[in-house]
């Protein structure tokens, strides 16, 4: 049945291609077919950029007034717009944040105009969100999609720093586990679920500070484009979601700056044009700075790491090696450190960061089509060290994954456009442990993948949009061969309305050991012979409608399965000498929500209010009798209130409040006990309990605040002070509750989650 | 589009009440405790019932007494060829065998039975297999310096048991802790939260033998780690293979209390492998030698 269906979508696929050449343009007035000759027709095509700094804008808007035709920008900034009547028009280009550029231009017939834009950042002027409804946003405009600026990210409270992560967590249909962790949980997923791409790079553990952070420096990034769901075929991989981030180009126009001092860490970037050549460069460094911190507490308590800090690299170089050719080098190298010794005979020293280096060369091939090659290496370690009175405990675990990648963009007409791509790979997975000088673990997994996409965007008439696609997928290790449909229909009601549906197939060939709360030992494991691939269906429904320029609303349902999941048995007390396929506890699950998204994006008071109400299920034979429980992250309602409200051009206040349903925990319910222990001195107490994360706990709320005023740093540069209060009312959140056997009666005690916190950030811009 | 708004609408308030999967309430279970060790004659049983989380709990106001238990050996078709009887001992809840003469032999199938319980109807069933024997055949010295520059090594013969690799736990046994302190480790870190001898018996995780070098000769030389010597002076080593049913309990067990991927707060059951209560019915084979740790120099 699963094959037929495939069969049936692929055919609908090849289909819609083909009646290209017999289809015509319905409503759009400015195509009559595909009978006449190509030359008939003229094309506009380019990139769309930042006017102060060259940057190319990703999604960025192209449309003739007044007809539907037009395109939005791909991930390189590029667009392209075929067959177009000759004739006058009015095109219009637009972007989040940007003031509109529109021009008149003729086009002769056969002619193809090359129209590379500026446009002019409105800064703080307008403080806008997200994107404005546009016809032509096929990425953006699919239900389950968002994008954060990073100033949006820069202006929220956070937790002594800004942070790429916690922004989207603010965002309805994604959770955080606790106040210690940036890990994203969307859509009843959990993290290893969602697929973090920086730069076409797959990125292994996106996190600072065990989790604290996420690795992503605001001021390296230019674009985070999160698929929440229902993504499309060019991303695969992954059972949920994408987050797909963008370094910053580099300013091509003039050399610039930012100097930033924090709390918990200082940050620099440079960026500029390349001297002397058409490109640009950009660097941005961030460190930890802990030091005077733990120097001052060291004097007054004992226990206080040695070492304990994190850096980061995000490095870019453009390069435009002529009209239509450009190619790019993107670096990152990211660490934490801490050693942690505990009187003379305990000791912790962890290590732990990622590296990623991704080449791109691009190519405009043709009027219509458009290349992408790119090179990606992505590597990951952690070194945990213990050390217990002469005995000690070390690990060794990599990550290393390389690939090539090829993208290809297509426009043959205003009702197709074809992206295809192949992706191939290796992947190499190493642990070793060591305990007492023993090798106790010796592992090495390694496999080569091979994907291959197409999707089209078919427009039959101007008020439907089909976004068709299907992904293959070969997975070596275990010979795994996988093929994934993907569709999307968009329904305009009118200019204002817009009905989504969307349904997808994912498979995902990794899974993740971490702890929720610590996330500086995570291990990746495969598939093998044994352990077939998670997989699972997704369904999305969704509207969208503009009240006024000014307010939004946005409301999707979806629906989704989880199949075959495999993740390491937590009941293993060991495993050594079992079989690859032993180690593994095997279930399925399934998540449904409503997501409400409410938006004024213009205005001196701007901001949103998101709210979710969703479950998420699990379920593994032997666990739980058998039976579904929701896991510890699964929250029914969860509401988020961003509000900007700018004082002046100098003074701004952002507040973010949040209130959840507390998460699932399980209450115990008796206790007995092991009299007489062959194995320990003393009696051994356990837990009897009935269903599995049945209770809830106290209700989340928070209240963030953040003021900041602008000025000038002695005439070098335009200047910012921050002062954010996290958790104003200090609500003592609880994280999760454990049990004190050593009282009698057993006493439950709270462990909770962070108290008020203020912080202040100075940042010098020049 | 009024229409989509009202189902909306309709949906979210709808969704407020939704919560299908409850809390369900304590249902107070007979518990059992019996560890048979091969070689050694039958050993006390215990009966006693759980206690609401938040009771105080003493072993002597939870026992059952009045219970009929007793264990059979069970031939390889799992038909009954010995009936060991058990009789209540002086001390509630406490089962001892009839006769101390009977030993528990290794690689033999034993089941238990408990009946006329206070509850009608309720029956207590559980199985065991005792690991096969094995023998220590050398240490490599029976008296070091702490955390010198040598450690005891023991070489052992293997056990077997059906179905599944070795599994072992080890412990260690501080023979004097009158005379003899506790190591700088446990002394300077660890026995700030423990009282009285808590570390007088010191055991190691579950381990599989996978972990360990089997020699040419088809024995294992498991190296003993520092960490296990909690007190100097003279120490007993154990090695104890475990069966299934030590095995699932202790594993579940030491999960309930964290240190696992799993998330905190979640918590499952110990695995039992008792039917009609809870507890555990388990068997191991061990052997042991004795060591002696001298002070650092």
């Amino acid at each position: 049945m699963r094959n037929i269906q495939i069969i049936i979508l692929f055919l609908f696929f090849v289909l819609s291609t083909g009646l290209a050449s017999n289809t015509n343009s319905g409503d759009t007035p400015s195509t009559t077919g595909n009978t006449e000759s190509p030359d008939e027709y003229a094309s506009i095509t380019g990139y769309v950029t930042d006017a102060a700094n060259g940057e190319t804008l990703i999604g960025a808007n192209v449309i003739l007034r007044g007809t539907m035709i037009g395109a939005s920008a791909n991930t390189s900034g590029y667009f392209i717009i075929s067959r177009i009547p000759p004739g006058k028009y009015t095109i219009r280009f637009s972007y989040i944040g940007y003031i509109n550029k529109e021009m008149e231009i003729t086009v002769e017939r056969g002619e193809r105009k090359r129209l590379d834009v500026e446009l002019v950042s409105t800064e703080v002027m307008i403080q806008e969100l997200v994107i404005e409804s546009d016809a032509f946003k096929e990425e953006l405009a699919r239900i389950g999609t968002s994008q954060l600026t990073t100033q949006l990210i820069k202006q929220l409270p956070a937790v002594f720093q800004a942070d790429v992560f916690r922004s989207l967590q603010l965002l309805p249909g994604i959770k955080a586990a606790s106040d210690f962790s940036s890990g994203l949980y969307i859509r009843g997923g959990s993290p290893d679920q969602t697929l973090i791409l920086l730069d076409r790079t797959t990125v292994y553990n996106p996190s600072h500070f065990f989790g604290f952070f996420s690795t992503f420096n605001p001021d390296a990034i230019k674009d985070v484009r999160l698929f929440k769901g229902g993504y499309p075929a060019e991303y695969g991989g992954r059972l949920g979601s994408v987050v797909d981030i963008y370094n910053k180009d580099g300013n091509r126009n003039n050399m610039q700056g930012i100097v930033s001092l924090g709390m918990l860490s200082s940050r620099a970037s440079i960026e500029g044009p390349l001297p002397g050549e058409s490109g640009s460069y950009m660097i941005a460094a961030r460190r930890s700075t802990l030091e005077p911190l733990l120097a001052v507490l060291k004097q007054q308590i004992e226990d206080i790491p040695e070492s304990f800090y994190f850096y980061d690299l995000n490095a870019k170089i453009n390069f435009d090696a002529g009209l239509n050719d450009r190619l790019s080098l993107s670096v990152y190298a990211g660490r934490d450190y801490l050693n942690f010794p505990f009187g003379n005979d305990l000791e912790l020293d962890l290590s732990y960061g990622n590296r990623t280096i991704s080449a791109n060369y691009t190519r405009i091939v043709s009027r219509s089509m458009f290349a992408a090659v790119t090179a990606t290496g992505s590597y990951y370690f952690n070194r945990p060290y213990f050390y217990f009175g002469g005995t000690d405990f070390s690990r060794f675990n990599r990550v290393y994954d390389y690939s090539v990648k090829t993208d290809l963009d297509w426009i043959p007409s205003q009702q197709h456009s074809f992206r295809f791509g192949v992706w191939a790979g290796n992947l190499l997975l190493r642990l070793d442990d060591e305990f007492d000088g023993l090798t106790t673990l010796t592992s090495r997994i390694e496999t080569a993948y091979v994907t291959a996409f197409a999707q089209n965007r078919w427009r039959p008439v101007n008020y439907l949009t089909f976004n068709i696609g299907l992904r293959a997928n070969y997975f070596t290790k275990g010979n795994y061969v996988r093929v994934e449909p993907r569709t999307s229909v968009i329904y305009n009601l009118g200019e204002n309305t817009t009905l989504q549906g969307v349904y997808g197939r994912y498979y995902q060939f990794l899974t993740l050991i971490t702890s929720e709360a610590f996330a500086g030992f995570d291990v990746w494991l495969t598939t093998d012979n044994g352990v077939p691939p998670a997989w699972g269906d997704q369904f999305g429904l969704g509207v969208t409608h503009r009240f006024s320029p000014a307010w939004n609303i946005e409301v999707e349902g979806y629906y989704r399965t989880m199949r075959d999941l495999f993740e390491l048995d937590p009941l293993l007390p060991d495993v050594a000498g079992l079989e690859y396929h032993e180690l593994f506890r095997f279930g399925d699950g399934y998540a449904y929500g409503i997501e409400v998204l409410l938006e004024r994006t213009v205005g001196r008071l701007n901001g949103f209010i998101g709210y979710t109400w969703g479950n998420t299920r699990r379920r593994f034979p032997g666990y739980n009798r058998d039976n579904f429980y929701p896991p510890k992250y699964d929250r029914i309602h969860d509401l988020d209130l961003v509000v900007n409200y700018n004082l002046s051009r100098r003074w701004l206040i952002t507040g973010v409040f949040n209130y959840a349903t507390g998460q699932a925990y399980t209450e115990p319910l008796g206790r007995a006990a092991v009299i007489n222990d062959p194995f320990a001195t003393g009696r051994r107490d356990y837990l009897i309990v009935g269903n599995v994360n049945a209770s809830r706990l106290p209700a989340y709320h928070r209240f963030d605040v953040s003021i900041s005023r602008r000025g000038r740093f002695f005439g070098i540069g335009d200047s910012e002070l921050q002062l954010q209060i996290i958790n104003l009312y200090s609500r003592r959140n609880i994280w999760f509750y454990t049990f004190d056997f050593e009282e009698n009666p057993v006493r439950r005690e709270k462990i909770q989650l962070l108290p008020i916190l203020p912080s202040i950030n100075y940042t010098v811009y020049f | 589009m009024k229409k989509i708004y009202i189902l909306v609408t309709a949906l979210f308030i709808a969704s407020c009440d939704i919560d299908i999967y409850k809390q369900d309430g304590y249902v107070e279970q007979y518990v059992v405790e019996c560890f048979l060790v091969a070689g050694e004659p039958f050993p006390q049983l215990s009966l006693s019932t759980t206690a609401p989380i938040f009771d105080t709990y003493r072993f002597d106001e939870r026992v059952v007494s009045n219970a009929l238990v007793h264990i059979y050996e069970l031939n390889e078709t799992g038909s009954r060829i010995d009936h060991i009887p058990y009789r209540q001992s002086e001390s509630p809840g406490i089962y001892l065998p009839v006769s101390t003469e009977k030993i528990v032999k290794p690689g033999t199938r034993y089941k238990l039975e408990i009946e006329g319980l206070p509850d009608a109807g309720v029956f207590i069933s559980s199985e065991t297999y005792v690991p096969h024997s094995f023998e220590f055949l050398d240490i490599n010295f029976d008296t070091l310096a702490y955390q010198g520059m040598e450690q005891f090594e023991v070489t052992m013969t293997r056990s077997f048991y059906p179905g599944r690799q070795n599994v072992y736990i080890f412990t260690n046994e501080a023979l004097d802790t009158v005379r003899y302190p506790l190591t700088p480790l446990y002394q300077s870190e660890l026995s700030e939260n423990f009282a009285g001898d808590s570390f007088r018996l010191v055991s190691s995780p579950i381990l599989h033998e996978g972990n360990y070098r089997v020699n040419m000769d088809n024995t294992i030389t498991i190296p003993l780690p520092w960490i296990m010597v909690a007190y100097l002076g003279p120490n007993r080593i154990t090695a104890y293979a475990i069966d299934d049913n030590i095995y699932d309990f202790y594993r579940s067990a030491d999960v309930q209390l964290g240190g696992s991927t799993q998330s905190p707060g979640e918590i499952e059951n110990v695995i039992y492998n008792i039917d009609g209560g809870i507890g555990i019915f388990g068997s191991m084979t061990g052997v042991s030698t004795n060591i002696y740790v001298k002070p650092v120099q």
